[in-house]
């Protein structure tokens, strides 16, 4: 088998497989959801197809030279090979391709970078606020908060990312971009959503204890359903909502995932388990006994820990280091405990 | 390179002067560069075990979704030290401080280092300064915020603790293991300039110390950066110093490019002595010149020149100004051009050879095709709009262990089975490394290449657990990394009996050209009898061989009538 040979089937392996890539969209893996991530996945497919005939070169000409150059067991264990050192043209050849093939993946990579960091004229604008270990995404177009869910509608989108305590980064695997938050110095996002769909926001910076349970839940909504979401979630906050007969399942225990899951769900920091209405009951191994009195939410360690006003029992407000709780969420829990602290 | 050297056996020991030692002074308080090389390299192989072992529990752990073997915080305990002790404890002592140690003396025809009391100092820091690092594990929990501990994470007080002892123990410990390294670095690059045997030019050093030299360069001027920055991070911790914290004036930026300014380079300190090993390999087991050596020196040049300058492509997603992300771009682009160089060279020696496929040689093949995967990786990961994706995942554990354990831990293997006969003067046996190679090479596969797609589909790193739509792949991965880990055991199994039983080796069973085969196998006491003159370039296979033929050639293996053997000139 020749050299010429050996090329020639490595040649076509490499027509066979980048066709299959080249064909085949990425977006059956894992949809496309904004612009970027259609520019950033054609960029993947070229270094795809690039990297498999580099591939190909590195190994397919390894294993051939080991077969067709390895000693025999009649040559004696002298037997020299020839004495090739240098092919100077080879090494230029080699030398000029690699670095022409690596100029044109820069320039074609600077172009999607300019798009990608390019300031949109127009964008709808989410602040978001990272903390150990929640995702809080703040509308100030419409002074509505959310923990652990976000909601956007489709197109321009600018993500002005904080954080409370440690780094933080926002990764959404469908958007294909992905940035950090990072404390004392806000960072922005922008891109241009185009696909309806939920999808995980994930955190992709190590952030402690609970980073491998740092999600929320993204929803990218078309204009109409996210201004219908927008509505209701206004009248949630304007309190016209009533905070009789509260339930415990459908009112309070929502609280609890939504703001203690990383520390008390999750794990059990202070061996303290807010999965479930037993375990308010048991209470934690820092403030012993059960943390609802019902009927009586002054003397209830959950109303004095997470209130606005201290003092606080252990010395901190819960949840650590904020963001705190809501209002509404304060007033649901005063109201709920009051009405008996029941397990309904 | 002919050399007018006569080899010496170990009962010629050239400074019988000393007289008897107890068996501390020689073994363990030694000066003699071969001993203080394998002191670097056996308490190196014990931090490469322990840190593999905490690597197969964290994969316990991932081996399903919903695990709770492992406690969170014991999960990114055992994380960090695995990182943090596979790169400071292992990687760069075995292959610095051991390989370093034990052949670049003998590869220029010197007697031992420049300052062989220095170099003693040297390794009495590594094992304590190891230790250090490990007793953060009894003080309430190691260090737990990643290889990179970045602050704040790394400077948050664990609740209630007056501070993070195990944080402590860690910046200590690299402290001092990084003064070590510095020692070290200042100790070769000495030698090398200085004291290269007559007719040796620099074009004529092989191409394992031209590793060298390049990589105790990169030692000397970025080790104190890193020290710089853990010194201040310690500062922070103990004394509050505000260089991090933002509400103070401080910035978290800073640490990132105070850590990767060192932590760049070191990824190519740890990769070029690799790559010179392999560089020596091919050569001698394909009984051929080393394709392109000055290509491939000028490549090592320009990789350590080039090291300098990528540092923030880490960064690209931390919040980096776009232009300043341009440029790291580019030069992480550019620094591939030397490392394919070298690939393609490596190959084409294979071209028109005639080669013995053993050990040695499968594991430095082996090195080439998971070294050249990794390498792609990194292109995929140098263009920042791909990055943006694969930052911060799975992905990217795939790039780094296809291009640590892929490059450097396969080039220590080759290595150790390309001289471990010239250490220990016995043979291993050869079916069983074979065994071994093709073991690790297999199942190195299989538990890393995975992760690339899972990175891609969405599994974010460090973390102890995950969605469960990555549960089967996780499993594979996981049982594939335990029969990893295994089959280390075929080594050490084979290197225990060739201890015991071996069969003695010959000054130099593989044929090879450059000096350290020029001495009895274990050279002695000062090396070499009178001092080499060379006058040729390393690998040239028209010479007769420094010493004596290969091991399974006819009767060319008689050891004791060393001193009355001569080589013929030119």
């Amino acid at each position: 088998m020749s050299l010429a040979r050996v090329s020639a089937i490595l040649v076509v392996i490499w027509v066979v497989i980048s066709a299959w890539i080249i064909a085949t969209p990425l977006s059956n893996a894992m949809p496309e959801a904004t612009d970027h991530a259609q520019q950033i996945d054609f960029l993947f497919k070229f270094m795809l197809v690039a990297s498999v005939a580099v591939f190909l070169i590195v190994q397919g000409f390894l294993l051939y030279f080991c077969l067709r150059y390895r000693r025999r067991k009649d040559e004696s264990a002298d037997a020299l090979g020839s004495d090739l050192h240098g092919n100077t043209r080879l090494e230029i050849v080699w030398s000029i391709i690699p670095a022409l093939f690596l100029v044109v993946l820069t320039v074609l990579s600077f172009q999607v970078y300019v798009d990608i960091v390019a300031i949109p004229k127009q964008a709808y604008i989410i602040n978001v606020q990272a903390s150990q270990f929640q995702w809080e995404c703040d509308h100030p177009q419409y002074n509505i908060q959310e923990f652990n869910t976000c909601h956007m509608p489709l197109g321009e989108i600018t993500v002005r990312l904080h954080a409370r305590d440690v780094i933080h980064s926002f990764w959404v695997p469908e958007f294909r971009v992905k940035q950090d938050a990072v404390p004392g110095y806000p960072t922005e996002m922008h891109f241009k959503t185009i696909r309806v769909g939920q999808y995980r926001l994930i955190c992709t910076e190590f952030c402690g204890v609970g980073h491998s349970e740092m999600y929320a839940k993204l929803f990218v909504m078309t204009k109409p359903n996210f201004l219908a979401w927008v509505k209701q979630q206004q009248q949630a906050n304007s309190g016209s909502g009533s905070i009789a007969n509260l339930s415990f399942s459908k009112d309070i225990a929502p609280i609890f995932t939504a703001h203690c899951t990383a520390c008390h769900i999750a794990t059990h920091l202070a061996n303290l388990d807010l999965g479930s209405y037993q375990g308010l009951l048991k209470g934690g191994n820092i403030i012993p006994g059960s943390i609802i009195k019902p009927s009586n939410h002054k003397g209830s360690v959950l109303w004095q820990i997470t209130g606005a006003t201290g003092p606080y029992p252990g010395g901190n407000r819960m949840p650590l280091g904020g963001p705190y709780l809501s209002t509404t969420e304060l007033s649901k829990i005063t109201a709920w405990i009051d009405q008996g602290a029941k397990n309904n | 390179m002919a050399a007018t050297a006569l080899g010496l056996d170990s009962h010629h020991d050239m400074h019988a002067q000393h007289g008897s030692q107890s068996w501390v002074r020689r073994h363990i308080f030694s000066t003699d560069h071969k001993v203080i090389g394998i002191n670097y390299m056996l308490t190196g192989f014990v931090f490469f075990i322990v840190a593999g072992l905490l690597a197969e529990a964290m994969r316990v752990n991932l081996a399903q979704p919903g695990s709770k073997v492992l406690a969170p915080d014991v999960f990114n305990q055992f994380s960090t030290v695995h990182g943090s002790a596979m790169i400071f404890l292992f990687t760069i002592p075995f292959l610095v401080g051991g390989f370093g140690n034990y052949l670049m003396p003998l590869m220029i025809g010197a007697g031992d280092v420049a300052f062989p009391r220095l170099n003693l100092i040297s390794y009495l820091l590594f094992p304590p300064g190891g230790i250090i690092m490990f007793v953060g594990f009894l003080l309430g929990g190691a260090a737990q915020a990643g290889w990179t501990s970045y602050p704040p994470i790394s400077t948050q007080t664990p609740l209630g603790m007056p501070h993070d002892y195990g944080q402590i123990c860690w910046l200590l410990s690299v402290i001092v293991v990084g003064v070590s390294s510095t020692i070290t670095a200042i100790n070769f690059l000495v030698t090398i300039v200085n004291m290269r045997a007559p007719g040796m030019s620099y074009f004529r050093l092989p191409l394992f110390v031209w590793a060298m030299l390049v990589t105790v360069i990169l030692t000397l001027l970025v080790t104190p950066a890193l020290a710089g920055g853990l010194s201040v991070q310690l500062m922070q911790i103990l004394f509050g110093a505000p260089f991090f914290e933002p509400s103070k004036g401080g910035n978290v930026l800073l640490w990132q490019h105070m850590f990767w300014f060192y932590s760049h380079p070191a990824v190519y300190i740890m990769i070029l002595p690799a790559m010179g090993i392999i560089s020596e390999i091919i050569p001698v087991f394909s009984r051929k010149p080393i394709f392109g050596y000055k290509a491939i020196a000028y490549s090592t040049m320009a990789i350590g020149l080039l090291a300098f300058l990528v540092w923030a492509h880490h960064m690209f997603t931390s919040g980096v100004q776009p232009w300043l992300e341009v440029y790291f771009m580019i030069t992480t682009m550019i620094i591939a051009v030397p490392t394919g160089i070298k690939v393609f060279s490596w190959v084409a020696t294979l071209f028109e050879g005639k080669l013995r496929l053993d050990a040695p040689l499968l594991f430095a093949l082996g090195f080439v095709s998971t070294f050249t995967l990794g390498g792609i990786t990194g292109i995929m990961l140098a263009s920042v709009p791909v990055d943006l994706h694969e930052h911060g995942t799975y992905f990217l554990v795939a790039h780094l262990h296809y291009v640590l354990f892929g490059g450097s831990v396969f080039g220590i293997f080759s290595g150790i089975y390309m001289w471990w006969p010239k250490m220990t003067g016995r043979m291993l046996n050869e079916k069983l490394s074979k065994l071994h190679f093709w073991c690790m090479y297999i199942f190195f596969n299989t538990t890393f290449f995975p992760m690339h797609i899972i990175g891609l589909l969405g599994m974010p790193r460090r973390v102890a657990d995950y969605d469960p739509q990555f549960g089967t792949w996780n499993l594979f991965i996981s049982l594939s990394a335990f029969i990893l880990g295994a089959s280390f055991l075929i080594f050490i199994y084979n290197a225990a009996h060739s201890l015991v039983y071996g069969e003695k080796a010959p000054p130099n069973p593989w044929g090879g050209r450059t000096l350290e085969w020029a001495t009895a196998s274990p050279p002695p006491h000062g090396n070499f009898a009178t001092i080499p003159v060379v006058d040729s370039l390393p690998y040239d296979f028209t010479k007769p061989a420094p010493f004596f033929g290969v091991r399974d050639g006819a009767a060319h293996d008689d050891a004791s009538h060393a001193h009355d053997h001569e080589v013929q000139e030119g």
